[in-house]
């Protein structure tokens, strides 16, 4: 009943305040009407009309009072109170700067974290994918049955043209890759850009409408068919000023002139950007052509399940396997959703990231209320001297709310700043596959923000209401006589309700801290991987020939020889090398091969190597040691004998004995090929500390021809110095040829452990706020016990108590409550951290060494924590203690 | 808050005079006051500081309702009047009267025995 009062109230006040002028204007006229009635009667008994009106006022009294009175009663007195007590909470506010802003920076982190990272889980896992009908699309891929690796391997044309023909699931279904082109803008300077076969079907799959002109048809897609190309709106706007003429012109790619039909719409994104699209034609070759290089993208019927789609692929992948056992034997292949492989690994740290940003919304408010009950518990005087002064309990209840409400608004307003500025710093941390989808949709999310808040507020008016409500109704006698001292019932269970919120912030913060100390392990451990090459002062920059100048390999390989020639003469240069694949770029080529003179494994089992073309140079740029044997030479050339080096562990793999020298291996590529064992090489993580070093087969570029090359270059400085000196070095060799990533090898290191460097840091921000969370909870509750029980250790430092003694007695219940949250804690811990074993490296969830760490940190700072308030009260001077009650 | 010691009335009864007042009819402020002071022959001067936020009062808790009317000698005076909420409130406070003050009654008369 009381409650819906003050809510009546509440609005009495909202209606009152808005009828202001209407009220004032009827006091005023009703005095006057009252006034000139007195006046009247004082005629009519004989006075003169002027000291009538005189007397009539007097007789009417003090009028402002009386204004007061009635608007008091008009209406309620909501909104005319509600100024003076914004006025009074606010100078309260001020007065307890302490509380304030604690309870202020908690609230702003609760929310700001909170909004920042739901606003990005929400864009990248829940959000519909920007296109048409996302959920009716499916990546179709294969999977080699005995790789232990990433279970989606791409396909080949011959395997895709099977699956179009055959697959009954499938209303469309298109095959794209990617590919990096040299084009000439008509600024006239060659550019390298990431280029995107894609099959006619792919673009209206996904309901692409483009911005100018149309997309390229099936028409278009057939082999002999004009060349002709769809622009993305980032590169029309770049190198062709967003001209709407654009369509028609043609554009030099690879040296040869495509026709634009089109320019798709601003923002569209799908998988890694590609500044152009081109039809990926098939002809009857491809129907047997070897190799694996494609995606596919397809498009369920309606009423048919991914699952269906799934068991469809495998029983057709196992017709190929017999069919076609040279290409398919022990491969399977499989339907997967396509939101899937854009998450891809983003899915379980962003939703593990949300767990933690959810237990530390949970921090910030068992801390909200934690300091709004010890504030309630030093303002119970207070409050009954205003209740024993003859203050509404009403009002006095309205009061604090109106405090709570600042609080949590003051609160609010840093944290929606927090929020949006959080949200724009993840919204760059995310993968760029991920960012490509949801490139339009990161932004600062309404309904989270309105939810944090409404957390917030309610967190803060029902910590801040309950006591007020007890103060309010109790009688002020007790609060008064009881003075700041321990005693009553009220204060007593607003203790116990204390300790408990405090034991549950200390659990919660003990998992997160356990979370963040697993993660730092896990960069720690990672970044302590040694990758197998030298990172350091190395400069790559990648260049993919065009040309009908380099038609042929003898050319090709010519091109790579002249610049290395051309590099290495540039100062500061060591040494100079080139790959067909840089470690750590994401790219391999793999094949399957056997080892002459061993026993051939069935068809389909043989071992998987990886095969790299390089330089001579290239071990000594790179820094990789020749562990036996030796590198690659310049003599190994075309022609003659067919040569490679092996990684340690293909070596050690099949001759754990001897020596891998003097072998040989056999695999197919583009014919059959019999290479003799030059050397061993030591052990490369290309695809990042995470995974362990493949089976290595380095070929002579000569040998094993590639149009693609990625330069490494050793400098004695600063790698980025040699930049230009690079270029122009090239330029002078062949100003047709674009060159592309020029970064040092040591952005690549970074890169490689960029996820988990951005989940540590998130982690140990949620750990040390969750920490300092706790602290200020340990922190209030001890200040607060000393406060209540200073006459107490007063009365014992007067009858000669220890310092030592009274200062345990202070501390004691801090200690206690710690190691009980520690202990929840660590049980809760042990309990969840499982769910984050995906992000782990090198530690297991329940690492004891971790858990170890985050017991005594905790511990030193509830010590810590809880011995400076207890501090005070050894310092308490007795006689002050007791008079000041 | 209210200056109520001139006229010594009892706190809740100025409502409850109110109330009986505008069952009479309705009528404006300065006419209760002139009422209530006749027809107490002078005993209760309710001040305006009292009757006013007494009116709004009874208003807020819909005892009571007023609208602008003019008086019959022209002027515009607001005038209140009883609603049935009111005549149920005066109800109850009368019967809650009567019997406060027999029991008054009743102490005064006691006697020694």
């Amino acid at each position: 009943m009381r409650f819906f009062d003050t809510v009546a109230d509440a609005l009495a006040r909202l209606v009152g305040f808005l009828g202001r002028t209407e009220r004032e204007s009827r006091l005023t006229d009703e005095m006057r009407f009252h006034v000139d009635m007195q006046a009247d009667a004082l005629v009519r008994a004989g006075a003169e009309p002027a000291e009538a009106r005189r007397q009539a006022l007097v007789a009417f009294g003090g009028r402002e009072r009386w204004r007061e009175a009635s608007r008091d009663e008009y209406r309620g007195q909501f909104f005319d109170h509600l100024g003076q007590d914004v006025r009074y909470g606010a100078r309260s506010l001020l007065h307890a700067r302490v509380f304030t802003m604690a309870s202020v920076a908690t609230l702003a982190l609760g929310i700001g974290a909170t909004t920042a990272i739901f606003s990005v889980v929400d864009a990248v896992l829940l959000r519909p994918l920007p296109y048409a009908d996302p959920n009716g699309l499916v990546m179709l891929w294969e999977h080699h049955l005995s790789d232990v690796g990433p279970s989606h391997n791409v396909t080949g044309p011959a395997n895709f043209l099977d699956w179009r023909d055959e697959a009954r699931s499938f209303s469309a279904m298109a095959a794209f890759a990617s590919a990096r082109v040299t084009i000439v803008a008509p600024d006239g300077d060659p550019t390298s850009e990431q280029a995107r076969y894609a099959n006619a079907a792919l673009l209206p799959m996904l309901g692409v409408t483009p911005a100018v002109g149309r997309l390229y048809s099936e028409a278009d897609d057939q082999p002999g068919a004009a060349r002709v190309a769809v622009l993305d709106y980032g590169l029309w706007q770049q190198h062709f000023g967003g001209r709407r003429d654009i369509v028609g012109r043609t554009v030099q790619l690879n040296g040869n002139d495509v026709t634009v039909v089109g320019v798709l719409p601003k923002g569209f994104a799908f998988f890694e950007p590609a500044a152009l699209w081109l039809p990926m034609r098939f002809g009857n070759e491809d129907r047997t052509a070897a190799g694996r290089y494609l995606q596919v993208l397809a498009r369920l019927k309606p009423g048919v399940s991914w699952q269906q789609a799934d068991l469809e692929m495998k029983a057709i992948a196992r017709h190929r396997a017999i069919d076609v056992p040279e290409m398919d034997a022990n491969w399977t292949a499989l339907a997967s959703p396509l939101r899937d492989d854009l998450e891809g690994s983003a899915r379980t740290p962003l939703l593990v990231l949300l767990g933690a940003v959810g237990f530390l919304l949970l921090i910030a408010c068992t801390n909200v209320a934690n300091l709004m009950l010890a504030r309630a518990g030093d303002r119970r005087r207070e409050m009954a001297v205003r209740v024993a002064l003859g203050a509404a309990p009403r009002r006095i209840v309205l009061q604090m709310l109106t405090e709570s409400v600042m609080l949590a608004l003051i609160g609010a307003a840093l944290g929606v700043a927090g929020a949006w500025a959080g949200t724009r710093v993840l919204g760059r941390m995310v993968p760029p596959k991920l960012d490509a989808a949801a490139v339009s949709g990161i932004g600062l999310d309404a309904r989270v923000l309105v939810f944090a808040i409404l957390v917030a507020l309610v967190t803060g008016i029902a910590f801040g209401l309950v006591p007020a409500l007890q103060s309010a109704h109790h009688d002020p006698k007790d609060a008064m006589s009881e003075g700041g001292r321990s005693g009553g019932a009220g204060s007593r269970r607003a203790g116990r309700l204390r300790a408990a919120l405090v034991v549950v912030e200390i659990a919660l913060a003990v998992v997160l801290l356990a979370g963040a100390g697993l993660m730092v392990r896990s960069l720690a451990d990672l970044r302590r991987v040694p990758l197998g090459f030298d990172a350091d002062h190395v400069l790559t920059a990648g260049v993919v020939l065009h040309g009908h100048a380099y038609d042929s390999t003898a050319a090709a390989t010519g091109f790579f020889a002249r610049a290395e020639q051309r590099i290495a003469a540039l100062p500061g240069v060591r040494a100079v090398g080139s790959i067909s694949w840089l470690p750590l770029s994401g790219l391999r080529s793999a094949s399957s091969f056997t080892v002459v003179g061993q026993p051939v494994p069935p068809l389909g089992q043989e071992p998987v190597g990886d095969f790299r073309a390089i330089t001579p140079g290239y071990f000594a740029a790179m820094g990789i040691p020749i562990e036996d044997g030796r590198g690659l030479e310049a003599a190994d050339r075309r022609g003659g004998a067919q040569v490679a080096v092996v990684s340690h562990t293909l070596a050690h793999t099949f001759w754990p004995n001897g020596s891998a020298v003097g072998h040989e291996l056999k695999y197919e590529w583009d014919g059959w090929y019999t290479v003799r064992i030059v050397g061993v090489a030591g052990d490369v993580h290309h695809d990042g500390p995470r995974t362990e070093p493949y089976m290595e087969i380095y070929r002579p570029l000569e040998q094993f021809p590639y149009t693609g090359m990625t330069f490494v270059v050793r400098s004695s400085g600063d790698p980025l110095s040699l930049a230009a000196p690079l270029r122009a070095a090239l330029r002078d060799l062949d100003p047709a040829q674009a060159l592309a990533n020029v970064k040092p090898m040591t952005d690549f290191v970074h890169a490689s452990v960029g996820d988990t460097r951005l989940d540590t840091v998130l982690f140990a921000a949620f750990g040390v706020i969750g920490l300092v969370l706790a602290m200020i909870g340990i922190y209030g509750l001890g200040a607060y016990t000393v406060q209540q029980r200073r006459h107490e250790f007063g009365i014992r430092m007067a009858l000669g108590a220890q310092r030592g003694t009274v200062l345990s007695m202070a501390i004691r219940r801090g200690l206690v409550l710690a190691a009980v949250g520690l202990a929840v804690g660590v049980l809760g811990a042990l309990s969840l951290t499982h769910l984050m074993g995906a992000l782990l490296f090198g530690v297991k969830p329940n690492d004891p060494v971790t858990f170890a760490w985050v017991a005594v940190a905790l511990a030193a700072v509830a010590a810590v924590s809880a011995w400076v308030p207890a501090r005070r009260a050894t310092r308490l001077d007795p006689v002050a203690a007791l008079r000041s009650d | 808050m209210a200056d109520d010691a001139r006229n010594d009335l009892l706190h809740g009864t100025l409502d409850m005079l109110v109330l009986k007042t505008l069952q009479l009819g309705p009528m404006h402020g300065w006419g209760i006051t002139e009422l209530l002071q006749r027809g107490s022959a002078d005993v209760l001067q309710v001040g305006q500081g009292s009757l006013y936020p007494a009116l709004y009062r009874l208003e807020r808790q819909r005892f009571i309702k007023s609208s602008w009317q003019t008086t019959e000698n022209k002027r515009r005076a607001r005038y209140y009047a009883l609603t049935a909420r009111g005549r149920q409130r005066l109800a109850d406070e009368r019967a809650n009267w009567a019997r406060m003050s027999h029991a008054i009654e009743m102490i005064l008369h006691l006697s020694s025995t």
